[in-house]
């Protein structure tokens, strides 16, 4: 080995594997870099030949276009750039809503997918199989063209729910009581079929009594003033009794004599109802319930109720930020106790209480301010004071004034319609409806079989270990399959969300004003195509980076940690 | 729950047990005193059988109970909703006019011949591969069979026991107010038919009684039959409102803001005179004739009038034919309605066709045709409309005389499920052969050729092969070579080959680019993988309809030779780019679970870095990814629905142009629906078969082998 010549260093290098990589990435780095700088330059060169130099100082011009969703203060004066923002501003109203309800309805769905019901979870792939398996174009342009489209006018709006009036009747308070008492007896222990027969049973009795009582109230009378003898209601007293001792002694066996109680409770208490009905000592006639509809849609878009923040607003925030703080100690104290005690506290649930309290304590405290005697009222260009009232009775009020000067610190306004048109509420209009049904829906379907997967991924063994040491069904969804399936969950769900997020470009096929549909309108009035084009990829680019970035921070904190 | 308690018996049995409601047969294992008894077990729960799987399924728990019913009233009221609109409502003349349109486009119609060529090579491979990897149940011929015989008997069955339904044609001397508009009768139509053909007209008595019955016409008419109709039922409507708006205000449930609502209604209301009485329907006699288009010749001459003859005419020949129809002198005013049979409403359409010309360079030239085509039984002509004094002749045009009224159920199966029968039954009939015949050869190849180390190993692999082939000839027959095959017009394709064409062209085209990337991103050379990385990430972060955007952009612009690239392939060059990132990361899932023992092994017996790429990593690889390809093919087929907003004509693009012709105007739902239903079939198939490769092909020929 010694004695052999050994090459020349330079032929060394030559033959060293790392030197020829080097080499060969420098060629390839080389080749690609020329490879773009000539498209770059050649399309340079020909937008320069069409008069048309590509640069990104035309986003300082006048966009001289309107754009039929913008936050207010847009108008065709208005830079390219500012048009650009508005329309990223259209395109994050539909991702940020529209991932929340796809994750809302996907989850459901998902859960349906796995019942036991064999109706519903058909149901349920029935709806994830068409969605998958049709194009979003498809179903985007399904939403707007036909069912937004089908929409009635403004003064045939489908309401949700009907302006109607409902009729409530004292007794059905009953009910409630009933399946109370029910439920608190039975406890896992009651047969569901015995429950459904003692409501029936109940509930004949209620009704039948009440057309009794009805039946022999003479309108016009005096009450208590009705007849003791009727036979009718001896009649009813009678059966009542007879029930009362029919159920003495169907309770009779020791396994059911835990329903003797509130059995023997529910007939007593509707002997004694039946009388005073009789006697006209409660009011037979029902409470007249106006309802209102919280939702309006029509063709020219959606309405929904407003919660407005008021004058009084920042008050009461500052009680419940307080709350919130006092919480945050209440969790940081008491985990530790349990943590070194392993004392069960449900500190979740002071905390909790503790933001509901002072939120409450706060509202009332606010509320108590009393209001200003008098308020500034614009009319017609003066500006006089009147009292609330009067200035709201002669419609001098602006929503907005009306919610600064109210007493309570937030206000929820039902929309309220004026002919054509609407005083309050939140206008949508029907092709960010549509998007945003379209998107959410869609993802919805992807977003439901994720979670089947992710909650099958969780091995039965989990649940029936959890349930052997005692844990209530909820908590074992909670503590064991929830957290576990979320792993599984976690990842495909933020590809999901990004998928979203890219599919929100569909708008163009609806023509609603988002970041693509806006930036082709900016490319084909200034004539600055590719420059437009490769800001739209940009920013889509950076959106999906952040919910990237999202999604990895929330899968790292949720791993095993193992040591 | 799986209890036998018996409230009512005297000797209770045991309660349900304390489990949760999803452990069935909890009663059986509670401990309880009154096991131990004698005869007091519960008589054994059904596990079996029909009344059990309902039970378990449907009725396990109170709350299962009230799902059930919720979930039973939701899905009976959408099925019964679509399957009246598709029975009743919907008008399938959109879908059956333009099925041609749909599937190819505006494809020269002189070369569809290389369409359905390449539609059996398809058929063929696809009969093939059946045979070599599955076999055909009993159930599955028996379902083909009832299938072609539906096809082909249904249509001439329906034909001979249904009648076409009636045309109405108003004739009269007043105008006819309905709603805003008002419209006169055509005193002359023109129509035309075949030699032989039976014309039969007639007073439409059934429809003269009251409103009710003018408003329950079903079938064609003209314009002004059909304001009448509208009319007729708009005041029925009227009427049915206002007596809902008084029942509602006689009840006392109605808010104050409702009450004002509804009374302010309930004035605006003005319901017009019965359109029975103010247009004395039926009551003036009309003087009919009928000419010859050409010649103006009368062929048939008659006074129609209620209780009276029909007007009975047999067609001396095939052409155009004009009815002329007025009322007779001295009749009064009013409107009469006729009611015709074997005149049909006509669809106009232009078309281009290529005919010879020696005078061009290429020895053809495209001309424009007019072709008018008879709604009830698709029968087409070219010739000239007849044009009188004042221009054409008016014909019932279809936009005019869209079937009105619900269909009734046999009319449906005569103008739609019969013509749609009868328009594709030479094709099912060639695909069913054409699947048979590669069915045969699979089985054939089989018998003479046997694989001695697997069984059905060479039709398989002949079919991956033919798989692979049948893309790029089904190409060459459609795109053309010249000579014998000519090349085609790429801008001319679209509808269903256009789709195909774009997503197999995408995945197929990709795959180089795409390998290279997986490869290029796992490399050890660091300017490689990030620049693999940064294209793929890029790629994947942008949606595509941008990428296509861009491609359709910049390729024209990259140089002048490109300038003149059609629209399709700067979009098939979008997707490729596009469709390559995402293949490279399915590739390189796969490349990640080849064990690094095989490396290792392949490193030991010496082969360089590109052997081993090639003949070790990549076939184990691609084979653990088939069913992540096909997924991505998948989505791959439905994003080529983007093309349509660069203006391509894609299925969706094609049902674009459709539902904005005036003829077809308000069919939007039939449509889309259709296309829909198109991509469903294609990707709910695609994806059962992926899955059964996932189940029995190459996932599970991974996992054995690790």
């Amino acid at each position: 080995m010694q004695n052999r010549a050994s090459p020349s260093p330079l032929l060394n290098i030559l033959r060293d594997e790392r030197f020829i990589q080097a080499i060969l990435q420098i060629i390839f780095a080389l080749v690609v870099v020329t490879v773009f700088a000539l498209i770059a330059v050649s399309v340079t060169d020909s937008l320069r030949d069409a008069n048309l130099t590509p640069s990104f100082s035309y986003l300082n011009n006048r966009a001289g276009f309107d754009i039929g969703e913008n936050p207010g203060w847009y108008t065709s004066d208005n830079t390219f750039f500012e048009a650009f923002v508005v329309g990223l501003i259209n395109t994050l109203r539909i991702v940020v809503v529209g991932l929340i309800l796809a994750t809302i309805i996907g989850v459901f769905v998902g859960i349906f997918l796995l019942s036991s019901n064999f109706l519903l979870r058909t149901i349920a792939r029935v709806y994830v199989e068409i969605l998958r398996n049709t194009p979003l174009a498809v179903q985007l342009t399904v939403w707007y063209f036909i069912v937004m489209f089908s929409l009635p006018v403004v003064q045939r709006s489908i309401t949700l729910p009907n302006e109607s009036v409902l009729f409530l009747a004292f007794r059905w308070l009953l009910y409630p009581i009933l399946v109370w008492l029910i439920l608190s007896y039975a406890k896992g222990r009651l047969n569901w079929r015995v429950a459904v027969m003692t409501v029936a049973a109940a509930a004949f009795m209620i009704e039948g009594g009440f057309w009794l009582a009805v039946r022999s109230v003479d309108w016009a009378a005096v009450p208590g003033k009705a007849d003791l003898l009727d036979p009718v209601f001896l009649l009813y007293m009678l059966a009542s009794l007879a029930a009362m001792a029919a159920a003495w002694r169907f309770t009779a066996p020791a396994d059911l004599r835990g329903l003797r109680q509130p059995a023997l409770g529910i007939l007593l208490g509707q002997l004694v109802g039946g009388l005073l009905l009789y006697f006209n000592l409660v009011p037979l006639a029902a409470l007249r319930v106006e309802v209102f509809p919280l939702i309006y849609a029509n063709n020219r878009g959606f309405v929904f109720p407003q919660i407005l923040t008021t004058g009084r607003f920042n008050e009461w925030m500052a009680f419940v930020i307080v709350g919130i703080v006092v919480a945050a100690f209440i969790i940081t104290y008491f985990r530790r106790v349990v943590e070194q005690t392993g004392r069960p506290i449900p500190y979740g649930r002071y905390a909790l209480l503790s933001v509901i309290g002072f939120a409450v304590v706060g509202w009332v405290l606010v509320r108590a301010e009393p209001a200003p005697a008098t308020i500034p009222v614009d009319q017609e260009g003066e500006i006089t004071y009147l009292p609330i009232a009067e200035a709201r009775s002669n419609d001098l009020l602006t929503t907005r004034e009306e919610a600064l000067y109210s007493r309570s610190p937030l206000l929820f306004i039902l929309p309220e319609r004026t002919g054509l048109n609407f005083r309050v509420g939140l206008r949508v209009s029907p092709e960010y409806m549509a998007l945003l049904l379209g998107l959410a829906i869609y993802t919805s379907a992807f977003i439901a079989e994720i979670v089947r997967a992710g909650i099958q991924a969780v091995p039965y063994g989990q649940v029936e270990a959890a349930r052997s040491i005692g844990l209530p069904y909820t908590r074992v969804l909670r503590l064991i399959v929830l957290p576990q399936a979320l792993r599984v969950i976690i990842p495909p769900l933020g590809n999901q969300y990004l998928n979203l997020t890219k599919n929100s470009s569909l708008a163009v096929l609806i023509a609603f004003a988002d970041l693509f549909q806006v930036t082709r309108t900016i490319m084909n009035t200034s004539g600055q195509s590719v420059p437009g084009m490769l800001m739209v990829m940009l920013t889509y680019l950076v959106l999906s980076l952040i919910i990237a970035t999202g999604t990895n921070w929330f899968n790292r904190r949720l791993r095993f940690v193992t040591n | 729950m799986t209890t036998g308690v018996d409230p009512l018996s005297k000797t209770p049995l045991p309660p349900s047990s304390s489990g949760p409601p999803s452990t069935p047969g909890g009663a059986s294992r509670t401990p309880s005193i009154y096991l131990d008894e004698p005869g007091r077990k519960p008589a054994p729960v059904l596990e079996v059988g029909a009344l059990a799987w309902i039970r378990n399924n449907l009725f396990r728990t109170w709350f299962d109970t009230l799902l059930t019913v919720a979930a039973s009233v939701f899905a009976v009221s959408t099925v019964v909703g679509l399957l009246r609109w598709v029975f009743v409502e919907a008008n399938w003349y959109a879908i059956i006019f333009n099925l041609r349109l749909l599937m190819v486009g505006r494809f020269e119609q002189e070369y569809e011949w290389r369409a359905q060529l390449a539609l059996l090579l398809f058929a063929f491979v696809g009969g093939f591969t059946l045979a070599a990897f599955s076999r055909l149940t009993r159930t599955a011929l028996v379902l083909i069979a009832v299938v072609v015989l539906m096809v082909f008997a249904l249509p001439p069955i329906i034909n001979a026991t249904i009648a076409l339904p009636s045309t109405y044609l108003a004739a009269g001397n007043v105008e006819i107010a309905s709603g805003s508009a008002t419209e006169a009768a055509q005193p002359q139509l023109a129509f035309f038919g075949l030699q032989g053909e039976e014309i039969r007209i007639d007073v439409a008595s059934d429809l003269s009684g009251d409103d009710a019955a003018l408003a329950d016409m079903h079938g064609f008419g003209d314009v002004a039959a059909n304001t009448l109709r509208a009319g007729a039922e708009g005041r029925l409507n009227l009427q049915e409102q206002r007596e809902t708006l008084e029942l509602r205000l006689s009840g006392d449930a109605l808010t104050t803001n409702q009450r004002e609502q509804f009374t302010a209604e309930l004035e605006r209301i003005q319901i017009p005179e019965a359109f029975t009485d103010t247009y004395s329907v039926n009551q003036v006699p009309v003087l009919v004739r009928v000419l010859n288009g050409e010649s103006g010749d009368v062929l048939a001459e008659g006074v129609v009038e209620q209780g009276g003859n029909p007007l009975l005419l047999t067609l001396p020949e095939d052409g155009w034919f004009i009815i002329e129809k007025t009322p007779a002198e001295g009749g009064g005013e009013g409107v009469t309605l006729l009611e015709t049979q074997g005149i049909y409403p006509v669809i106009q359409r232009d078309t281009t066709r290529l005919i010879d010309d020696e005078n061009t360079a290429s020895g053809t030239r495209r001309e424009s045709v007019t072709e008018f085509i008879r709604f009830s039984d698709m029968v087409m002509t070219e010739a000239d409309r007849p044009s009188g004094e004042n221009g054409d002749v008016p014909i019932v045009q279809i936009v005019d005389v869209r079937y009105r009224g619900d269909t009734l159920f046999p009319h449906y199966l005569r103008l739609y499920v019969s013509l749609f029968f009868r328009l594709i039954d030479v094709a099912v009939l060639l695909i069913v052969i054409a699947v048979g015949v590669g069915y045969i050869a699979s089985l054939l190849v089989e018998r003479f050729f046997p694989d001695v180390e697997q069984p059905r190993g060479r039709p398989q692999r002949w079919a991956v092969w033919m798989l692979f082939a049948a893309p790029v000839v089904a190409f060459i027959i459609l795109y053309g070579i010249g000579g014998p095959l000519p090349f085609t017009d790429t801008q001319r394709w679209g509808g269903l080959l256009l789709t195909i064409f774009l997503s197999i062209s995408g995945i197929v085209l990709s795959f180089p680019l795409g390998l290279l990337l997986a490869l290029g991103r796992r490399s050890s050379l660091p300017v490689i993988s990030q620049f693999s990385t940064l294209y793929i990430e890029f790629v994947r972060g942008v949606p595509l309809i941008t990428v296509l955007f861009m491609s359709q952009l910049l390729v024209p612009l990259v140089s002048p030779a490109l300038a003149e690239v059609p629209n399709i392939i700067r979009a098939m060059i979008g997707i490729i780019l596009f469709s390559a990132a995402y293949l490279a990361e399915n590739v390189r899932g796969g490349l990640q679970s080849v064990p690094r023992g095989q490396i290792e092994a392949a490193k030991a017996l010496s082969l360089s870095q590109a052997q081993i790429s090639l003949f070790i990593t990549l076939p184990q690889a691609l084979r653990a990814v088939i069913p992540a390809l096909v997924g991505q093919f998948i989505s791959l087929f439905k994003d080529t629905s983007l093309v349509a907003i660069v203006g391509l004509s894609d299925l969706l693009g094609i049902a674009q142009i459709i539902y904005a012709q005036v003829e077809f105007i308000g069919l939007r739902r039939e449509v889309l629906l259709f296309v829909a239903l198109i991509y469903f079939v294609f990707c709910y198939s695609m994806g059962a078969v992926s899955r059964q490769i996932e189940r029995t092909g190459s996932g599970v020929m991974r996992r054995q082998q690790i």
